[in-house]
């Protein structure tokens, strides 16, 4: 098992409702397992559990970075939240670089480190 | 065919209350053509909206003497040009400040130009929004591309303020009329310009590696903004001033390039719609990248508008503080009690939680191991009116006096209900002008 943060570095963006997720793998192998064990349904069941709507991913190879995109998380935009003060979608990359994957199975183990 | 330097641009401001003494160090170091400030996120438009409503000379960036005071006299003996969104919702009145205030500075000759135009509220109709408009429209701003200010700049402006364009067309135009007659090259000074727009952000802010290793405090407290040297044929080459802290790898490009972007094949802005599928960054020496590799698909027909609503009510986020031992059960037994007392509230529409344990990830939280020392119970509610945003707070502050022990270091703010809502305009509506004001 490891940390999806243990393979890549992330960030976090919003515009309007939509909320989007990068990741950038240390390396080649990295990128791999990160691909296997990320799909978009396997991102989506872990991240509905805190924000609503469907996962749409791109996959920039040659980059060695997967970006996932919520287009309905932020409903009413950040200025709607309910957090406590403003723009905690910067926090959202650690719904990611926190899960835990299995690197050789190829997919998300749930729980958190 | 050669290759030339189109222009060496600097990020000078990633929003509006951003540090202004990297932009300063950038102007005056003499290694920069032009510096880029961008001072108008979406939700800045609307207190510049409100402010030129009740003053028609107002509704500029009031932070607008800070920040150029010390700007203005570097760039002016570097022979540094400055273009900024800084105009907000009223960039002529910007202009017309700036040209005094370098003349204050002893700046002559100075030549200001204001670019007109991205106020689209008396051509709402012809917006066609995304979804309905639902609360009052406060303004509606077209998104202007990089044309009308690389003409400024062209007809020797020394200053370009604007208000709603594009955060890349600030960056970019500046290089623009120096490009190759290719879409790539006009495709990589925008791509410059998206990275640029979020200034520490591509330099070492905002970044945490593999690993989890940060900067210095010294180093996040002195951040070098970065600077890019644009190449006719839209390559570049982005790097840090000599000795300045900070970090530029492939790895902080590489997040900046896709930030905000969805498509990373299709990101539309006013002058191009970028393609960073071929895009490649390769370090060349110590926080210096070279980037290549942007491709154009093609030009939008329409612009982009945000439009602000401002819908009735409030929101209400106040605090109760807990510390010493025992303090994360205090607060959780504070938690559940504020919701029996709020129970009016529908569950969408109130959010009670604990700050320092799960208040901004939620479910998705890492699990607290050792109890915190000091918690705090936060509760934000929307609330249909100011009564309604009374009644929370005073239920707060009533813990301190009949819930658990020690309910102390209370705060409470209110924000007013905005909402942004996008829509597109085409581009013939849209005819930005230039006015000129001189020190």
């Amino acid at each position: 098992m490891i940390r999806v943060g243990d393979l890549a570095s992330g960030r976090a963006g919003d515009k309007g409702d939509v909320l989007d997720l990068t990741l950038v793998a240390r390396d080649d192998a990295a990128y791999g397992v990160l691909a296997a064990a990320l799909a978009e349904r396997a991102v989506q069941h872990e991240l509905n559990r805190v924000v609503p709507g469907p996962v749409r991913r791109y996959e920039i190879a040659s980059l060695r970075a997967l970006k996932y995109v919520l287009p309905e998380a932020l409903a009413g935009g950040v200025y709607a939240s309910l957090r406590p003060g403003l723009h905690w979608q910067k926090a959202a990359i650690w719904l990611l670089l926190d899960l835990m994957i299995d690197e050789r199975g190829g997919h998300v183990v749930s729980g958190r480190p | 065919m050669d290759v030339r330097t189109a222009c060496r641009v600097g990020a000078g401001a990633g929003f509006a209350g951003d540090r202004i003494d990297p932009a300063v160090l950038l102007a005056a170091s003499g290694e920069v053509d032009a510096i880029a400030l961008e001072c108008l996120a979406e939700r800045t438009l609307l207190p510049a909206l409100k402010a030129r409503a009740a003053d028609p000379g107002a509704g500029y960036d009031p932070r607008l003497r800070r920040r150029l005071a010390p700007l203005l006299p570097a760039a002016h003996a570097s022979g540094c040009r400055i273009v900024s969104n800084l105009g907000q919702a009223n960039p002529r009145a910007a202009g017309e400040a700036i040209a005094r205030l370098a003349g204050e500075l002893g700046c002559g000759g100075v030549r200001v130009a204001a670019v007109l135009g991205d106020d689209v509220m008396d051509q709402r109709d012809r917006v066609a929004w995304n979804r309905p408009v639902s609360g009052r429209l406060v303004g509606a701003h077209a998104y202007l591309g990089a044309e009308a200010l690389s003409q400024a700049l062209e007809d020797g402006a020394s200053v370009v303020v604007t208000g709603r364009v594009a955060d890349s067309a600030l960056f970019a135009a500046p290089a623009l009329r120096r490009l190759d007659d290719r879409p790539e090259a006009l495709a990589g000074a925008v791509t410059v310009g998206h990275l640029l727009e979020c200034s520490g952000q591509l330099s070492g802010g905002n970044f945490s590696p593999v690993g989890g290793a940060m900067l210095s405090a010294e180093a996040y407290a002195r951040l070098g903004y970065p600077l890019a040297e644009v190449f006719s044929d839209g390559s570049a080459e982005i790097r840090l001033l000599e000795g300045a802290c900070g970090l530029l790898t492939p790895e902080t490009c590489t997040l900046q390039l896709l930030y905000e972007v969805h498509d990373p094949a299709r990101y539309i802005t006013p002058d191009v719609t970028l393609d960073f599928t071929g895009l490649r960054f390769e370090q060349v020496g110590k926080n210096r990248i070279r980037m290549s590799g942007a491709r154009s698909a093609g030009r939008p027909d329409t612009l982009k508008v945000a439009g602000f609503m401002e819908l009735e009510g409030w929101i209400i986020d106040c605090e109760i503080g807990f510390a010493g031992t025992g303090a994360l059960e205090r607060g959780q037994r504070t938690a559940e009690a504020l919701r029996l007392r709020l129970q009016q509230w529908a569950d969408d529409d109130i959010a009670i939680d604990l700050v320092g344990v799960d208040s901004i990830l939620r479910a998705g939280s890492v699990p607290t191991r050792t109890p915190p020392a000091e918690v705090r119970v936060h509760v934000s509610a929307r609330c249909a009116d100011a009564e309604a945003a009374q009644i929370v707070e005073d239920e707060v502050y009533a813990m301190t006096l009949s819930g658990p022990a020690g309910g102390s270091s209370v705060r409470s703010e209110r924000r007013a209900r905005i909402e942004v809502i996008d829509g597109y305009i085409a581009r013939e509506w849209v005819k930005p002008t230039i006015e000129w004001s001189s020190s």
